[in-house]
Parts: structure tokens; sequence; C-alpha cells
């Protein structure tokens, strides 16, 4: 029998409020940076 | 073949690491020239992450389990971003306009006070010389496990690498270095976060089974939540001490010197958390997992060696070995590089020639050396003490002077000697060894079995328990409320120039 695939989301709801903070801001803090590189890299194209 | 392999890995890693070094020479040993943003960044995050971080706190998560993850943001946000979006280029600008060669020049012309100057000088280069000595050790017992030498050979081959970057390299050179060894570190990591995603299954599997676990005297509250009672306060004081007491590192400071605009803190900051965030997030998440793979009861110390020698094959072995020997050398060559330029040009007072940057070299390399080969309580107590005593001494009056542009002389030494006595009185109040010499000098007579510091007679359990910097740190800023009400002249004389030229 398979297992059901878990969910990441239902995963780090079982989670207290301080680890879903962490793991909520440590993922925010890729995609911030990963934009933050992209919008430079844009800029860069526009020849700013 | 494979002992080719390796031999080559490592002649690879030094002559990579002697070319990057050179590139400051013929550069002023205190000034970096043009650098690029990659380089700035991961040379910041380098100089962040020593191997205590990825090694020590790696055994912490697996004790701790994911809580450790609040470390990772923590130092992220607090310790990067903020550092970058309000410190960083007040900072250069303060250092350009005072023509200021050291964090230790910085704070003396910021406050109009040599004598502080002198004071910082010798504070960094004792507590960031004897330190230095931890990481080197450190960097020496790990090459210990793959190099057939004995440690003591190992502990000056690696204090020898690290004056060679200094003294050849400068601050350009040091940048540069600690750049390559920041994208060691993160290759290795990686290596180890995909190695470690396979074997659970991936990592919502991997946070699933975690979750199914009975809690522990540390984890009490499982491996997913933050502990209640002290072990919850330990990883809070972690978070704070580790991201907010790194502001005022002087190593890191030294960092903002090689801004050139400030539109290039722009393209750091994302760059420098992108890295911060996969090595230090990444390292504590997988070394939290490692519970799912390695035995119970596990020395912290152990986990990440044990669970890179189980999951990685021998070439990876090699490069995290090669990653975690990086976050030693990367840490050391900043803090000698502090170290010697507060001993040749602080301490002195004038522009470092040759022969005094040589001499200051020597001076820090058998100083780490010998203490890295003695084991003495003062030396432990030093290495363990001087981030949070450095950062409560500094913090106060380097925020006030770049941010907000506050200048006083007496404010600033109050602050200083506040957060250094506090920091320091409360770290041996608390000290075992240093309650049993209290002890013995009240009553020779009398024979200890067992000691309860003297902090706990004096104050409690629960007072014991606050972490020194939080004690340091506050004095300092009572200190510094204190000198600022009293100097009027002071108060006369500061503006806002750093910030109103941004």
């Amino acid at each position: 029998m398979n297992a059901e695939p878990l969910s990441f989301l239902a995963v780090l709801q079982q989670a207290d409020a301080a680890v879903q903070l962490a793991v909520a801001s440590l993922l925010f803090s890729l995609l911030f940076s990963l934009w933050g590189l992209l919008r430079l890299k844009l800029r860069k194209g526009k020849g700013c | 073949m494979q002992t080719l392999m390796n031999v080559l890995i490592w002649a690879g890693y030094i002559a990579l690491f002697v070319y990057l070094a050179r590139k400051g020479e013929g550069h002023d040993a205190m000034h970096t020239g043009k650098i690029n943003f990659a380089v700035q960044a991961l040379a910041y995050v380098a100089t962040y992450i020593s191997a205590v971080a990825l090694v020590g706190f790696g055994g912490l998560s697996y004790a701790y389990g994911l809580q450790m993850l609040l470390v990772a943001a923590g130092n992220v946000w607090l310790g990067t971003w903020i550092v970058y979006r309000f410190l960083a280029w007040p900072t250069r600008l303060c250092q350009r306009n005072l023509n200021a060669r050291t964090p230790s020049q910085l704070l003396a012309r910021g406050h109009r006070s040599p004598a502080l100057g002198k004071f910082l000088a010798l504070l960094f280069a004792v507590f960031l010389g004897v330190y230095a000595s931890a990481v080197i050790k450190g960097a020496a017992l790990l090459l210990a496990q793959i190099l057939p030498l004995p440690v003591w050979l190992l502990i000056w081959l690696v204090a020898l690498l690290v004056a060679f970057a200094v003294y050849v390299g400068g601050l350009r050179g040091v940048l540069y270095t600690e750049a390559m060894q920041g994208f060691i570190m993160l290759v290795g990591i990686c290596m180890l976060v995909m190695a470690v995603f396979k074997q659970v299954g991936g990592p919502v599997a991997g946070m699933a089974a975690l979750q199914e676990l009975p809690p522990t005297a540390l984890a009490n509250e499982g491996f997913l939540a933050l502990s209640a009672g002290q072990q919850g306060w330990f990883i809070i004081s972690l978070v704070i001490v580790t991201s907010i007491a790194v502001w005022a590192q002087p190593q890191m400071i030294q960092r903002h010197f090689a801004l050139t605009s400030a539109r290039q803190v722009d393209s750091i900051t994302p760059l420098a958390m992108l890295v911060l965030t996969v090595l230090v997030g990444g390292a504590y998440f997988v070394a939290a997992l490692a519970r799912l793979i390695l035995p119970e009861s596990v020395p912290p110390d152990d986990v990440m060696p044990m669970l890179v020698r189980q999951l990685l094959p021998e070439v990876g072995l090699q490069i995290f070995v090669l990653a975690i020997v990086s976050a030693s050398l990367s840490t050391a060559t900043a803090i000698y590089h502090i170290a010697v330029s507060a001993i040749a040009e602080d301490l002195p007072g004038r522009k470092a020639s040759r022969p005094a940057w040589l001499a200051g070299i020597i001076f820090c390399v058998l100083l780490s050396g010998g203490c890295a080969q003695i084991k003495g309580q003062l030396i432990a107590l030093l290495c363990t003490t001087s981030w949070s005593i450095v950062g409560a001494t500094v913090l106060v009056a380097y925020v006030a002077l770049v941010r907000f542009g506050k200048r006083s002389s007496l404010a600033a030494w109050l602050s200083c000697a506040g957060g250094f006595t506090a920091c320091l009185a409360w770290y041996l109040l608390s000290h075992e060894g240093f309650s049993a010499f209290v002890y013995s000098l009240a009553s020779p007579e009398a024979s200890v079995s067992s000691v309860t510091p003297v902090l706990t007679v004096l104050l409690g359990e629960n007072a014991a328990r606050i972490p020194p910097f939080f004690v340091g740190f506050g004095c300092s800023l009572a200190g510094w409320f204190a000198g600022w009400a009293c100097d009027a002249t002071g108060r006369k004389h500061s503006n806002f120039w750093p910030t109103s030229q941004i």
C-alpha cells in the first residue's frame, strides 16, 4: 500500500509557532534574496 | 588512486589560497582597493560562520531539533539584513570621513578619544588573539583526522598559513581568500544537505519523522517545537548573542570598509543572505535530521563528522573537511588581521610599517599557536567569552556613532567600560573555577567539594542563567545614557553627519 504523499504545510502545522516562524523566515529570506539578485540582474541588463 | 585524488584536492586548495592571498600584494595592508560585491558578500559570510557554527551548532541541532533554525533565521535577518540595511554604509561613510584605517580608530576618532582607541586595541589584541587559538586548534583537530601529522604540528602549520595570508595579502588578500573559502563551505554543505535528504526521503518526510520522535531532556517539547524552560531560553539567548553581538565584532565592522557605494550594498545584501540561508539553514536542518540516521547519544561535536563519514563518498568527505577547515581559516584570517593591526598600528599610534606588521604577525602566531598548545582554564574562558565581551563593550558606542551620529568621549568611555566590566564579571562570577578561587580566598582552611557559583549565591539561580552579553549590553547602554546626560559639550558637537550623507 502506498503511503499518502506528505504535504509540507500539513507537516509544518504540527510544529509550534517558533519553529514555524523560523522555517517561514528562512524560506522568505531565500525568496527575498533570489528576488534581490534577479532585480540586480535586470537592472544591469537595462544598463542602469 | 584515491590518495592521489586527495593530494590533488588539497594541493589545489593551497595553490588557490596562495594565489588569492597574493592578490593583495602591493596594496596597503589596511586598504582593500575595489572589491567585487560577490567577493564581499562571500567574505562577510565566511568571516561570520566559523567551524564552531557549523560543527558545534550542528551538534546542538541534533540535540535540540528544528528549534535551532531560529538561530539560522536570526543570523540571516538580524545578523545580515539589518547590518547591511542600517549599519554597513553609515560605517563606511564614518570611516572615510574620519580617515580611520581600523575599527579601533573609527571609534576613537568618532568619539574624539585616542585613549579609547588604545583600550579597544588592547582588548581586540588580547581577546581576539587568544580566540584565534581556539579557531586554529579546531582546524588542526579536523585536519588530524585525515593527515598523518601530530596535532601540535598542524596547529603551527595552520597558524603559519593564516599568517601568510595576512602578511602577503593584507586586508585585500584576506577578503579574496575568505570569499573562496565561503564558496567551498557552500559546496560542502550543499553536498551534505542533498545526501541527508536522499537518506531520509526528503525534507518534508524528514520533518514528519522528527515529529514522531519522543521528547528528550533538551528537546522537551519535541523536535519541532521551542523547548520549555531553561532549554528554550538557551536557544533564544543563542539567537541574540550570535545575531546581535556580531554587529560590533571588529572583524565584521572592517568588512564594510571595502564598500565603494551605497548601491553596492543592494547587491551584497541578497547574495550574503542567500549564502547564509543555505549554509546555516541547511547545516542546522540536516543536523537535526541526523537524529533519524545516527544512533542515539552521539556527542554533539561528532554529529557532523559522523554524518559526513556515513553519507558522503571519499571525495565528498575531503571536500567537506575542506569546507570546515575553510570556515576556521576564514574566521582566523579576519581575527588575525584585526589583532595584528591593533598591535602594529593602533597601540603604537602610528601607521604600521612593514617590519611592525611582520612583528605583529609573529606575536599573533606565537600567542595563538602557543595558547592552542596548552589547556588552561583562563584560555578556555577567554575563548568562550571573547564574542560576548567584545560585543557588549563596543556595540552601543559603535551604533550610536555610525547610525545616530552621536559623538561623546565620556558616553563612549562609560559605555565601553560598563559593558566590558559587567560582561566579564558576570562570566567570572558564574564560573565554577573562579568561584572556588573566591571561596578559597574567603576561607583558606575550608575544603569545597562541590562549588556553587558566586553569582548563584548572591543573586539566585535565575539570575545566573542570564547570558553575560545581556548584562553587559544593559550596563553599556546605561553607561552611554549616563555619559550622554553629563556630557553637554559632546551633545553640542554631535550631529547626524553620517546619515545625512547617504
